[in-house]
């Protein structure tokens, strides 16, 4: 037997052979056990390269490491006497615990502050009900995380949307362009937002439904490749709010158009008035200043004649005041059509006359009242008389003839029991081609030569038509070009019950 | 020519405005026809001699501008013309370059008319024998190499009754200026007084009417208007 004198634990000397065979059989598994924790340690280490806490991991292993060759030079010794290398490895241990201490002491507060499981499951919350969906992708566009608003938004569990591609969230028209976009955005690594482009973008829930949505989009980068993460927020709600903005500014803007041509008419028809008021009352100065009698007579008739003019000149004034109106919060007023259509054919029979347009008006006696703003509905009228105008004054094919024709809708026609009337502009223009008909109500359509129109007056007239639960309709059959349209008209008792 | 030799052809759809202008005109001796509209005025100027045109711009049937560019393009010599109008929406320097002499505005008193018909019916060398009595606003300088040249660069053209310039000055409508041209390769040079008729702010460009033309220059103005015969009264 090796000699047992120096031996550090002291055992040796009981001289107990059960005792220091347990002795060295549990040395000998520390020693072993302690070789593979600090490789899986080092395998960490290497594996994650970059990971915060690798100083320390790599300390830890290393004392292990020492520790272990610590342990297993105590059973070398039993046999062999190497003292200082045992001593050595012990110092190289020691150190490297303090080592490990010292790491230790200053990671801890980064240790600490790392959310405990309480908190971390209230970020997940945070995240799971935020109000946007929120999608992870990959790079091939395989959704790796979802939350719950975006199984709310887009109508798919989430078992379904983990997993499967982000590009069937999107309406299939633009799934291709939209691929091609992915690519080109985890190349650019740029985070964006689609604010911006709000209006055409839509996003495609699983009953085949679309919504306006905006998208915002940030890259991550992480050890595992690209993801992206897309934050898709559902807009539907504000784009109705956008589209009623919208109809509120095209029915300005119609005003102003209607308003600027009248200005230019208005001037007309106003200096013409006071060019006779200023020539009859200068001619009457005139004959003063030169001390001539002024005859009965003369005097008369020049008072007459000025007075008439006045009274022409208010009229033309009063026309445009209501056409000047804002109307569209006017409460709706039984209205009489007759006197309706009289009054926008007042505004504009100078211009049609001045042009040699004929404007004709047939309207049956007996009508019921109409119910509605008296305003906007003589801005639909003159707004197409202006295109019939329009239509004859830019074509020499055209007959020079309009007419406002107006009826009332058989009964068999009509919807939900209700009377309703028919008012029909028809002309002799040259008619509307068939490729221009589908899109004529189109907000932005304009078949006029450029800065004559700006292609808003008859999507704003049939919005208004339809705000009177009525219609404004291109006739298809043969003949006269004819606009139509229709309202509902009070039936006699409620007339009677509401005079 | 004495007015009571002259006819004049008033032209307007506002049928009391008519009465009243010929009864104005007759006062002062013109020989006067009337017609509603462009293409009524046609149809007198066929059949009778015609001095000078008064018309308004917008008329139903035919207008005053396409009753204007009709006559330019008969081969008999048009009328002087006058426009009358209450409309704005129009193009003064078209108007001028279409050789239109004076453009008023209504509502126009008597006088008003009347001293315009007067100044429209003088010869043009008549015209412009009398100063301006209106302070000199502004002074048009140019120094240019030809005739001929400045009209192909647009810095110069002549016409009847007026020039246009190429210039940077402010110039506004209305304002009265002195102009001073010198053309080097004719030796000729050109002093006047005249009031801008339109504006080009863009182009910087302007058309002046002529009021005044000093003694030196006038005969060489005359006879190069006699030889070129220049549609436009301004031209553009």
């Amino acid at each position: 037997m090796i000699g047992l004198l120096g031996l550090p634990h002291g055992f040796g000397s009981l001289g107990d052979t059960g005792l220091l065979r347990l002795h060295l059989v549990s040395e000998s598994l520390i020693a072993l056990a302690c070789f593979p924790i600090s490789v899986a340690l080092l395998r960490i280490v290497r594996s994650r390269r970059g990971f915060r806490y690798n100083v320390a991991l790599f300390c830890l292993a290393a004392s292990i490491l020492a520790c272990g060759l610590t342990y297993g030079m105590e059973v070398l010794t039993q046999w062999r006497p190497l003292f200082w290398v045992s001593v050595a490895i012990e110092a190289a241990a020691a150190i490297a615990l303090i080592a490990v201490l010292v790491v230790l002491l200053r990671i801890t507060p980064n240790i600490l502050a790392v959310p405990h499981k309480l908190a971390d499951s209230r970020f997940r919350e945070l995240i799971e009900d935020a109000p946007d969906a929120i999608l992870q992708v990959d790079e091939r566009g395989t959704i790796v995380i979802a939350n719950r608003t975006a199984e709310r938004i887009f109508g798919y569990s989430r078992v379904e949307l983990l997993g499967s591609n982000v590009d069937q969230l999107v309406p299939q028209p633009s799934r291709a362009a939209h691929a091609q976009q992915r690519a080109g955005f985890l190349r650019s690594g740029v985070p964006m937002s689609m604010e911006k482009r709000v209006g055409d973008l839509y996003a495609r829930r699983k009953d085949g439904t679309e919504f306006p949505a905006e998208i915002g989009l940030s890259p991550v980068k992480t050890e595992a490749g690209f993801f992206v993460t897309a934050v898709v927020r559902d807009v539907t709600g504000r784009k109705s709010l956008e589209r009623e903005l919208q109809q509120e500014r095209d029915l300005r803007g119609q005003r102003v158009e209607v308003l600027a041509r009248l200005a230019a008419d208005l001037a007309h028809e106003i200096k013409n008035p006071l060019a006779i008021i200023h020539a009859r009352a200068s001619d009457l100065a005139e004959l003063t200043a030169q001390g001539l009698p002024l005859p009965a007579l003369t005097v008369e008739q020049t008072c007459d004649s000025i007075l008439k003019t006045t009274e022409r000149a208010i009229r033309v004034i009063r026309g445009v005041q209501a056409l000047a109106h804002e109307g569209s919060h006017d409460p709706m007023q039984p209205v009489d059509i007759h006197g309706l259509i009289d009054q926008a054919v007042e505004l504009l029979q100078t211009r049609f006359a001045t042009h040699g347009i004929a404007l004709e008006t047939v309207v049956p006696a007996g009508l019921p009242m109409l119910q509605c703003r008296e305003v906007q509905i003589e801005q639909v009228l003159v707004n197409l008389l202006d295109n019939a105008f329009d239509a004859i004054d830019g074509d020499a094919r055209s007959r020079p003839w309009v007419q406002v024709r107006v009826s009332m809708q058989p009964a068999s026609d009509a919807v939900g029991g209700a009377a309703a009337v028919h008012i029909d502009v028809l002309d002799g223009g040259p008619g509307v081609s068939p490729q221009d008909r589908g899109h004529l109500m189109q907000t932005f359509f304009t078949t006029k030569p450029r800065g004559a129109g700006m292609g808003i007056g008859l999507s704003v007239s049939r919005s208004i038509a339809q705000d009177h639960g009525g219609t404004l309709v291109l006739l298809d059959a043969e003949g006269p070009t004819c606009f139509r349209l229709t309202l509902p008209v009070l039936d006699r008792q409620s007339e009677g019950a509401s005079a | 020519m004495r007015s009571d030799q002259a006819s004049i052809l008033v032209v307007d759809d506002e049928l009391e405005l008519l009465e009243i202008f010929s009864a104005w005109l007759g006062r002062n001796g013109y020989r006067v026809f009337t017609a509603p509209n462009g293409a009524e005025a046609l149809n007198v100027l066929r059949t009778q001699k015609v001095d000078l045109l008064l018309s308004d711009i917008r008329m139903p049937v035919m207008d005053g501008v396409t009753l204007v560019r009709t006559l330019n393009q008969m081969e008999t010599p048009p009328p002087k013309i006058i426009f009358v109008t209450g409309y704005g929406n129009f193009s003064r320097r078209e108007i001028f370059a279409m050789g239109v002499e004076a453009l008023l505005d209504k509502p126009l008193s008597r006088p008003v008319l009347i001293e315009a018909l007067d100044r429209c019916l003088l010869d043009s060398a008549d015209k412009w024998l009398t100063p301006s009595l209106l302070p000199i606003e502004q002074r048009v300088t140019l120094q240019l190499d030809g005739l001929k040249e400045a009209a192909e660069a647009s810095a110069f053209t002549l016409g009847h009754g007026g020039c246009c310039v190429a210039c940077d000055l402010p110039l506004k409508e209305g304002l009265p200026v002195e102009l001073s041209v010198r053309f080097a390769r004719e030796g000729l040079s050109l002093e006047a007084q005249g009031t801008v008729v339109w504006v080009d702010a863009e182009q910087k460009k302007a058309g002046i009417a002529f009021d005044f033309l000093q003694p030196q220059c006038r005969s060489w103005v005359m006879a190069w208007i006699n030889s070129e015969k220049p549609r436009s009264f301004v031209p553009q």
